[in-house]
C-alpha cells in the first residue's frame, strides 16, 4: 500500500473519538504551555507524560506529541501582544510581531502566524511522512554496531551543539548515562547504585526524572515570571488571515518551513536555531531587509513557519532511528517505552497501524489548531495574568498526583524533587539538561549494544569499525567532538544553536524546547 | 529590604562570606560542583572495579561505571581550571529571594511527602498548594488568601476525581478519610 494511501487511513483511524479526544486536549494543552512564559514544550510533555500514557497506545502519544506541536502556535501570542516570548522558538517572533502589535496591527501579526504555523506544519508534515518511509528501510539495515555507532554520533552532537561549553554538555551525557546505570545490571546481574533501596532496583522511571528535570526545574526558574504590561488589543475579526498577506509572504512561508524542517531533523540543533537561520535567511533575500524588525508580516512568517516544520522534522529520527535528537522527543521516547513500544525501524514494520493513525492525528491536530488558535486566543491572552502563585501550585498539585500514579509510591515524588533541584542548580551552572536526558534514554540501551557485541567478538573493539557505516559514524563523532577545537582555531562564530539556545534560555529561565 | 539589618538579610545568612554576594557565590558554586563531580567520578572508577571492569574478555558490569568515571575526573577538571581560571563566564540568573523561596518550596514538597500518609494525599496537597503559593507571593491581602486557598481546594478535590475515581489510582488516605 503505498505511503498516501497509508496515510489516508491513519487520518480515518484518527478521527475516531478516543484518539480525536486525546489529540485535542494535547494541543489545547500544547496552546497553553506555548503561551505561558514560564513553561516550555519539554515541561509540558513530561508534566502530562504520567497522565497521558494512563490513556494508551496511540492516543497517549497523539496528547503529548499535540502538546509539543500545539506549543508552537501558542509561543506566538505572547510574543506578539507582550513582546515576551511564549516559548525559546518564538523568540524571533517578537521582533516584528511586537512592533506590529504596537501600531495597533495585533490580530493581522496574529493571524499571519497562526497561518505560517499551519504552512511550516504541512510542509514539516509532509517531509516527516515523505522521509519516514525510506530512512526506517534503510535503517532496517543497520546492524548492532552501526546503531551503535548512530547513538554515539547523536549523542556526541547533542553535547557538543546542545550549549555554550561543550565540556559541560559531555559531563551532563555522562550523569545521564549513570543515572540510567542504576538498577540490576541486565547482562551480568548486580545491583548497581541502589544502595540498597528495593525501589531502585529495577532503575529510575524516566518519566519521574523527566517531570522533576524539566518541570519542576522550569517553575522553580520563573517563579517571579509576572506580567506587567498590558496586552496589545485586537478584535476577533482581524486575526482572520488575508489573503494578501499571504502572497505577499510566500517565499518567507516555504524559506522558512524548509530550512526549520531540514534543521529540525539534526539532533540538538532545535527550533530556536531553525527560526533564526530562517529569519536571517528571509531578511538576507527580502527586497525590502531595512524593514526586518519595523513590523512587517515576513519577519512573523519566517520563523513561524519554521518553528511549526521543525517540531516534526525533530520526530524523524525519534520514530525512523529511535534516537531522540531533543529534550521534548526523549520524554517521547519514554512515552513510547512506557507504552511498551520500541522507536526505531521496526516501528514501520511491526506497528505499521499505529504509528500510521500517529501521523493522521498531527494532520488533524495541525488542521484543528488553525481554528482553536483564532478561537481560543482571547481567553490564552487573559490566562496569561494569573499569578505564578496561583498557577504553579496548581500545576505542582497536578505533578504529585501524576507521579504518584506511576507506580502509587511516594519515592516517585521524592526523586522528582530531587531531579527538580538537580537540574535547577545545573541549569544555573549552564549544565545543559538535553544530553543528560539522552544519555539517561539512551545510556542504557548503547551500554547493552557495545556489551553485547563484545561478548559475541570476545572482547575485539575492532569490530565495531569492520563495517564501513559504524566507521564513518565514529569519524564524525570524533570531528564533531573536536568541533569546539576546530572553531576556536579557526576563530570562527559558534553555531548559532549555543549562543542563541543560551540566550533565549536565559530569557526564558532555561526552558527547553 | 533596607529595613532589615544586613546581618539578618537572607543573602548573607545562607552564604556567609559573600556578604551575600550572589554572582561570586554563582562561581564558587560551579567550582564547587566541579570538584565533586571529580571525586564523584573517582566513586564510580572505584565501584565499577568492584563490580567487575572485565570478565574474561568480555566487559563486566563495572565497564561502563568505570569509564564513567574517568571521563567524568577528566571533564570536571577541565571545568575546574576553567572555574578557578575565570574563564567561564556564568551569570546569576536566580536573585537571593528566588534562591530563598526555592529553598522553602523545596522544604515545602519534602514536608507534603512526610505527612501525606498521615493527613491523606488531597488534604496534603491543599495545604501544600497554599503554602507554595504563599511562598512565591508573601501576601496577606484578603483577595489573594482567597483566591489562593479556593484554588487550592478545588484543584486538590479536581485532582482526587480525576486520579482517584477516573484513573483508578490508589490514593493515599489519611485520618479524615480521603
Amino acid at each position: 500500500m503505498d505511503i498516501f494511501g497509508l496515510l489516508i487511513d491513519g487520518i480515518i483511524q484518527a478521527m475516531q473519538p478516543g484518539i480525536l479526544a486525546s489529540t485535542m486536549l494535547g494541543v489545547i494543552l500544547g496552546l497553553l504551555i506555548g503561551a505561558l512564559p514560564g513553561l516550555g514544550p519539554a515541561a509540558g510533555v513530561a508534566i502530562m507524560l504520567p497522565i497521558a500514557v494512563t490513556f494508551g497506545g496511540t492516543a497517549a502519544i497523539a496528547c503529548i506529541a499535540g502538546i509539543y506541536y500545539g506549543a508552537m502556535f501558542g509561543g506566538a501570542i505572547t510574543s506578539i501582544l507582550l513582546g515576551i516570548p511564549g516559548d525559546a522558538p518564538s523568540v524571533m517572533t517578537v521582533i516584528d510581531g511586537y512592533p506590529m502589535a504596537q501600531n495597533g496591527e495585533a490580530g493581522r501579526a496574529l493571524g499571519m502566524s497562526v497561518f505560517a504555523s499551519f504552512v511550516g506544519g504541512l510542509i514539516g508534515l509532509a517531509g516527516m511522512v515523505a522521509l519516514s518511509v525510506p530512512i526506517s528501510r534503510w535503517a532496517l539495515a543497520f546492524g548492532p554496531t552501526e546503531l551503535t555507532a548512530m547513538m554515539v554520533f547523536s549523542l556526541s552532537l547533542v553535547s557538543v551543539l546542545g550549549g555554550r561549553n561543550a565540556i559541560k554538555g559531555f559531563v551532563a551525557l555522562v550523569l545521564g548515562m549513570w543515572v540510567g546505570m542504576i538498577g540490576l545490571d541486565p547482562i551480568a546481574g548486580p545491583a548497581r547504585y541502589t544502595f540498597g533501596q528495593m525501589d531502585l532496583f529495577d532503575g529510575l522511571d524516566f518519566s519521574v526524572v523527566a517531570v522533576g528535570l524539566f518541570g519542576l526545574t522550569a517553575m522553580f526558574s520563573s517563579m517571579n515570571d509576572t506580567i506587567d504590561r498590558a496586552a496589545a488589543r485586537f478584535s476577533f475579526r482581524s486575526l482572520l488571515p488575508r489573503f494578501r498577506d499571504a502572497v505577499a509572504s510566500r517565499w518567507e512561508l516555504l524559506s522558512g518551513s524548509i530550512i526549520g524542517f531540514f534543521v529540525g531533523v539534526l539532533p540538538g540543533v532545535g527550533a530556536t536555531a531553525a527560526t533564526m537561520l530562517s529569519y536571517a535567511t528571509a531578511k538576507r533575500f527580502s527586497r525590502r531587509p531595512h524593514e526586518f524588525g519595523t513590523g512587517i508580516v515576513e519577519g512573523i512568517a519566517a520563523p513561524e513557519a519554521a518553528n511549526n516544520s521543525a517540531s516534526y522534522g525533530n520526530m524523524i529520527p525519534l520514530f525512523t532511528l529511535g534516537i531522540p535528537g531533543s529534550a521534548t522527543t526523549a520524554v517521547m521516547m519514554g512515552g513510547l517505552l512506557m507504552i511498551g513500544l520500541q522507536p526505531g525501524p521496526l516501528l514501520f514494520v511491526n506497528n505499521s497501524d499505529f504509528i500510521w493513525t500517529l501521523f493522521g492525528s498531527f494532520w488533524v491536530g495541525n488542521l484543528a489548531l488553525v481554528f482553536l488558535t483564532l478561537l481560543l486566543t482571547p481567553l490564552l491572552a487573559s490566562i496569561l495574568y494569573i499569578s505564578t502563585a496561583l498557577l504553579y501550585p496548581a500545576i505542582i498539585a497536578i505533578v504529585v498526583f501524576g507521579v504518584y500514579a506511576i507506580e502509587f509510591s511516594m519515592a516517585n515524588v521524592l526523586i522528582a524533587v530531587i531531579a527538580g533541584c538537580v537540574g535547577l542548580v545545573l541549569i544555573e551552572l549552564e549544565y545543559p539538561p538535553v544530553p543528560l536526558v539522552l544519555g539517561l534514554v539512551l545510556g542504557p540501551m548503547l551500554e547493552r549494544n557495545v556489551r553485547r557485541t563484545l561478548i559475541q567478538s570476545q572482547g575485539d573493539l575492532g569490530v565495531f569499525i569492520q563495517h564501513p557505516i559504524a566507521l564513518a559514524l565514529f569519524i564524525a563523532t570524533a570531528l564533531v567532538v573536536l568541533l569546539p577545537l576546530i572553531l576556536r582555531l579557526l576563530n570562527l562564530r559558534k553555531i548559532p544553536a549555543d549562543d542563541a539556545e543560551a540566550e533565549a534560555m536565559s530569557a526564558n529561565n532555561g526552558k527547553a524546547a | 529590604m533596607t529595613s532589615v539589618p544586613r546581618a539578618l538579610r537572607p543573602g548573607v545568612l545562607l552564604f556567609p562570606g559573600t556578604g551575600g554576594n550572589i554572582r561570586m557565590t554563582i562561581h564558587r558554586l560551579d567550582q564547587l560542583v566541579a570538584l565533586f563531580l571529580i571525586l564523584f567520578g573517582a566513586y564510580l572508577v572505584w565501584t565499577g572495579w568492584n563490580f567487575g571492569f572485565m570478565q574474561g574478555t568480555t566487559p563486566g558490569a563495572g565497564y561502563f561505571p568505570a569509564l564513567a568515571g574517568i571521563i567524568l575526573i577528566v571533564l570536571s577538571t577541565a571545568n575546574l581550571v576553567r572555574g578557578l581560571t575565570g574563564r567561564e563566564p556564568l551569570k546569576a540568573r536566580m536573585s537571593r529571594a528566588d534562591v530563598v523561596k526555592f529553598l522553602a518550596i523545596t522544604a515545602a514538597m519534602l514536608v507534603f511527602i512526610v505527612i501525606t500518609p498521615v493527613l491523606g494525599m488531597t488534604i496534603a496537597t491543599m495545604l501544600l498548594m497554599a503554602a507554595i503559593g504563599l511562598i512565591i507571593r508573601p501576601s496577606l491581602e484578603p483577595g489573594f488568601l482567597a483566591r489562593l486557598g479556593l484554588t487550592s481546594v478545588l484543584v486538590s478535590l479536581a485532582c482526587l476525581f480525576i486520579f482517584g475515581t477516573l484513573l483508578r489510582v490508589p490514593v493515599p488516605h489519611g485520618i479524615f478519610g480521603f
